[in-house]
């Protein structure tokens, strides 16, 4: 029988790993599928006892850790076998499920790449600031105008690289509240439910507060549109005995924000469920289309705000290394380092840590063939977002191998037979050992 | 549908897990020799064991109707049937779970916590329902591993270990061992015999738990906080300097790990130790009677010893034997002789509180006052998703407390004089439109006016006195508001120290 079709029999809970119950709960279920004679019947007795799940858990997180720290270990493998096969050549072909995700990648790569110039720009504007003669400040000099400190700088600051794009920002707004259920639905749970509720709740109040104002809205070529109509509303209710309804410039950048999630919104409409209570308010709000405009509206000024924050990301690091005279000159802070190779050591390791990181995906690099993925996994100033796609995904697989704790323990210990499952015979020396130490636990563990 | 038919329906639907009849109360027999020597007065009348049952076991009043037929009803063994009914219904568990998730998880804060205090909720309700034992569900919440949203029981540990382990262990220590270990972090315990060795050899036990954090799409603030173990590591190296190396993990009394698993084998030992059946057997009697055998119930030490030790050990001991099963342990409480006596204390020496001659008068808490109140004047009835009032209730408490006064959780849940006037203000601010009760009592027959707005705020009919001052005052009603006079009436009801006190 095929390893997940017996785990999910035995434990007859379809989409466990959405909603688990404890441990503990589990293994006395599975206890109810074993045999009841032989070694499989004294496996079945310790899911009873304290001192057995506690061995039998024991079990499950060797083998469970195992798993992760291999993860760990090997990040660029885990996540190279996560995207792509390997022929016998060694060459590497995306695999088609993971197309999308690529796509993503390539895109968040493209973003950053383009954010470099303005960035670049403030870095010109450093240099030119440092002042003096001194080996410190020539040798800040020479770091700040060298293209690979300039790009270990913007890995470092990937705050700064980081434009949020639309999945991140309907992330922020909404997703984060959205996990599957046992039915493999999206559903409004988690930690993140009252901040997602009060942003739906805010909306809805906005738009009771907009909807007096309805019958005043001009005619004319913004009123046709959600984003026009909610953009003209707030003029009305700013000012209502003169508004002003010039809003061309606010009407291009929220129907820009708009095309972005038209995709994203669809998508998770049609796995909302049209359930009473906090789905339904969620999904009235995504089918609501002043209600997405006001959304995007939301959107909108986050990229606002995140395109403030790296002025001053820049600056931060600035006033970390250097002091800034009144007329802006820039020397290097005193006390800052020991000397100027201690700076220039730290600004080194500026350099590795991008580095490292390169070399981990050079691994991939050198074998796809793709010349796009070939560009995509060398992209210097993508290279913050290679990194976090590497962190979320081998921290998703972890995940998985954390979730199938006791689906791991099913395959590697047991096999099914007629209606029950039994030992397998080569584990039978564990599970006689497992019996032995509950013995031990429990004596151990005698008020 | 409303919360009002709710209410009635979760109390006429007996679920398999009905509380089972203990067959004689040990505590009946334990004060038929105390009170040899300080006799209680008299039982509590139907009005105000009703009162009583309903606040303790569910968090609210009953509704004029339910008092009315309670009132009414004449079969002399109607008590225990409403014990048995209350006890079995879905509100018994879902107030249970209230009082256990502030308890584990403190009070709603506001905005993102990390973990999800709902779902918490949630899964205890259903364990508490399904008639999961104590031991168990403690062990769960202990031990559990996974995120705040594929493992509801892993949100305890989100909470404290995302601030580290030592918080982690003086909240068990604290909540389901009513022993004040923190003391012993900084330096050896004053009052007891607990040192900073103690203190760490058991938060060693956490040292290999590790909380893991998921981001999506490269965005920080909505990751997902979760908690795993591993079967490697040493214990904890205090940042002190009186420790240089990592102090490996000892429980209290000296056990050692048997396993690797440290955390879900502390889990264990927690739950197998005497004290844990002890602080939880005394917990209830708390929540349900006014004051511990051990009071306060978190100060077990050398220095406070039990008023009543054999009741203590005679209630542990019956506790664990029936399998560490809550709803008996609550049902042989609320059904004993000394739950049922009066409150009227007049005539006893204010200390005699401790020898339960009377039935302690609790002021209300924040939770069952919003309840009450939400009940008398007909706010709970405009939500149909039970969610929203779950929501405006933490808010507005949240609020009340967090805006007026520093406490941390355990005074919003406790039995202080100075909770009384943020619950006015709750009450004036935010509870005060009364309008769907008064406009009901309107259209009642003028002879059932004053003895439904009884029923509905106290759960009794007025006295012959009460009766002439309200319809006098009644009488002063004017074409303009005609509700004018009972909204007085009902505010000063409201207000009154009898609504303001469970009795």
């Amino acid at each position: 029988m095929r390893f997940a079709s017996m785990a999910a029999w035995v434990l007859l809970t379809a989409g466990r790993a959405a909603a688990q119950d404890d441990l503990d709960t589990d293994l006395e279920k599975l206890a109810t599928k074993l045999a009841k004679d032989g070694v499989t019947g004294q496996l079945a007795e310790l899911f009873k006892s304290d001192e057995g799940r506690l061995v039998v858990r024991e079990a499950i997180t060797t083998l469970v850790s195992r798993a992760t720290d291999r993860h760990d270990r090997d990040m660029t493998a885990y996540y190279e076998r996560h995207f792509f096969t390997e022929d016998a050549a060694g060459n590497l072909t995306p695999r088609p499920e993971r197309k999308a995700e690529l796509e993503g990648l390539a895109r968040e790569v493209a973003r950053r790449t383009g954010n470099l110039a303005p960035f670049l720009k403030a870095c010109d504007g450093v240099t030119a600031a440092i002042k003096g003669d001194g080996d410190f400040e020539n040798r800040a000099r020479a770091y700040w105008n060298s293209p690979d400190f300039r790009l270990a700088l913007y890995f470092r600051l990937d705050g700064y690289a980081r434009e949020p794009h639309p999945e991140m920002l309907f992330h922020r707004l909404i997703g984060r509240a959205l996990h599957r259920g046992t039915d493999g639905k999206l559903h409004v749970r988690g930690p993140h439910r009252d901040e997602v509720l009060s942003i739906e709740a805010q909306i809805r109040g906005e738009l009771e507060g907009l909807a007096p104002f309805e019958d005043r809205l001009p005619k004319g070529k913004h009123a046709a549109s959600p984003e026009g109509r909610v953009l003209l509303l707030r003029r009305i209710a700013e000012n209502p005995e003169d508004p002003d309804f010039n809003v061309d410039e606010a009407h291009a950048a929220l129907t820009a924000v708009a095309r972005d999630f038209a995709p994203i919104i669809a998508r998770t409409v049609a796995e909302l469920p049209d359930a009473a209570g906090n789905d339904r308010r969620i999904r009235s709000l995504l089918t609501d289309p002043q209600g997405v405009a006001l959304l995007c509206d939301l959107a909108r000024q986050t990229i606002d705000e995140r395109r403030a924050y790296r002025e001053i990301a820049v600056e931060n690091f600035r006033n970390d290394h250097f002091d800034v005279a009144e007329d802006g000159s820039l020397t290097v802070k005193a006390g800052r380092w020991e000397s100027p190779d201690a700076m220039a050591g730290e600004f080194d390791n500026y350099k590795n840590e991008m580095n490292n990181v390169l070399i981990a995906f050079e691994e991939i690099s050198s074998r796809v063939l793709d010349a796009s993925l070939v560009e995509l996994f060398e992209s210097k100033p993508g290279a913050s977002a290679l990194y976090e796609s590497l962190i979320e995904t081998v921290e998703g697989l972890k995940e998985q191998v954390r979730d199938a704790g006791v689906e791991r323990f099913i395959q590697s210990y047991l096999v099914k037979k007629g209606d029950v499952l039994i030992v397998r015979p080569e584990r039978a020396g564990r599970v006689e050992a497992m019996v032995k130490r509950a013995g031990e636990v429990k004596a151990a563990m005698k008020p | 549908m409303t919360r009002l038919c709710l209410a009635a329906l979760v109390l006429a639907a007996l679920p398999a897990s009905a509380a089972p009849r203990p067959p004689a109360n040990p505590i009946d027999g334990y004060f038929k020799k105390a009170w040899a020597k300080v006799k209680p007065k008299r039982y509590a009348d139907d009005a105000e064991f009703l009162r009583r049952a309903r606040l303790d076991l569910t968090g609210t009043i009953p509704t004029a109707d339910e008092a009315e037929a309670f009132l009414r009803d004449k079969d002399a063994k109607k008590r225990d049937r409403l014990l048995d009914e209350l006890v079995a219904s879905r509100e018994h568990a879902a107030y249970w779970a209230q009082l256990w998730t502030v308890a584990l998880l403190d009070w709603y804060q506001y905005g993102y916590e990390g973990y999800d205090r709902i779902e918490f909720r949630d899964w205890l309700e259903k364990k508490y329902a399904e008639g999961t034992p104590w031991n168990r569900i403690a062990q769960a919440i202990l031990s559990a591993q996974g995120t705040a949203v594929n493992n509801p029981a892993a949100n305890f540990a989100i909470k404290y270990l995302s601030e580290s382990p030592e918080a982690f262990s003086t909240r068990v220590t604290k909540t389901f061992m009513g022993i004040r270990l923190s003391c012993a972090q900084c330096h050896d315990h004053p009052f007891d015999s607990w040192k900073q060795t103690d203190f760490y050899g058991f938060a060693s036990f956490l040292a290999r738990a590790q909380v893991t954090y998921k981001t999506r799409h490269g965005d920080g603030e909505g990751a997902i906080l979760g908690v795993t173990d591993v079967p490697y590591g040493d214990g904890l190296t205090p940042n002190d300097p009186d420790f240089t190396a990592p102090v490996p993990p000892k429980f209290l009394g000296g056990k050692t790990p048997a396993t690797n698993l440290w955390r879900q084998e502390f889990a264990v030992l927690v739950t197998k130790d005497p004290q844990f059946a002890r602080a939880f057997v005394n917990r209830t009697w708390t929540q349900l009677m006014g004051r511990g055998i051990v009071h306060p119930p978190e100060n077990f030490s050398s220095k406070n010893p039990p008023s009543h030790p054999e009741l203590l050990d005679a209630l542990t001991e019956d506790f664990v034997a029936h399998g560490y099963d809550i709803k008996r342990l609550v049902r042989t409480i609320v059904g004993s002789k000394a739950y049922e006596l009066t409150s009227d204390n007049a005539g006893f020496d204010p200390g005699s509180e401790k020898d339960f001659v009377f039935a302690i008068g609790k002021p209300l808490s924040p939770f069952q006052y919003y309840n009450a109140v939400s009940r008398a004047n007909g706010h709970e009835r405009q939500f149909d998703d039970p969610y929203l009032m779950i929501r405006e209730r933490e808010d507005l408490i949240t609020y009340v407390f967090v805006d007026s006064l520093d406490t941390d959780a355990s005074a919003r849940h406790a039995f202080t004089d100075s909770t009384q006037n943020l619950l006015t203000k709750l009450s004036r601010d935010y509870l005060s439109d009364c309008d769907v009760f008064l406009n009901e009592l309107v259209e009642t027959a003028d002879d059932r006016r004053i003895d439904r707005l009884y029923l509905a705020v106290l759960g009794r009919y007025p006295t012959a006195a009460e009766k002439r001052i309200c319809e006098n005052h009644i009488g002063t009603a004017s074409e303009d508001d005609p509700t004018a006079p009972l909204r007085d009436l009902f505010y000063a009801l409201v207000n009154s120290h009898e609504f303001n006190v469970n009795h």
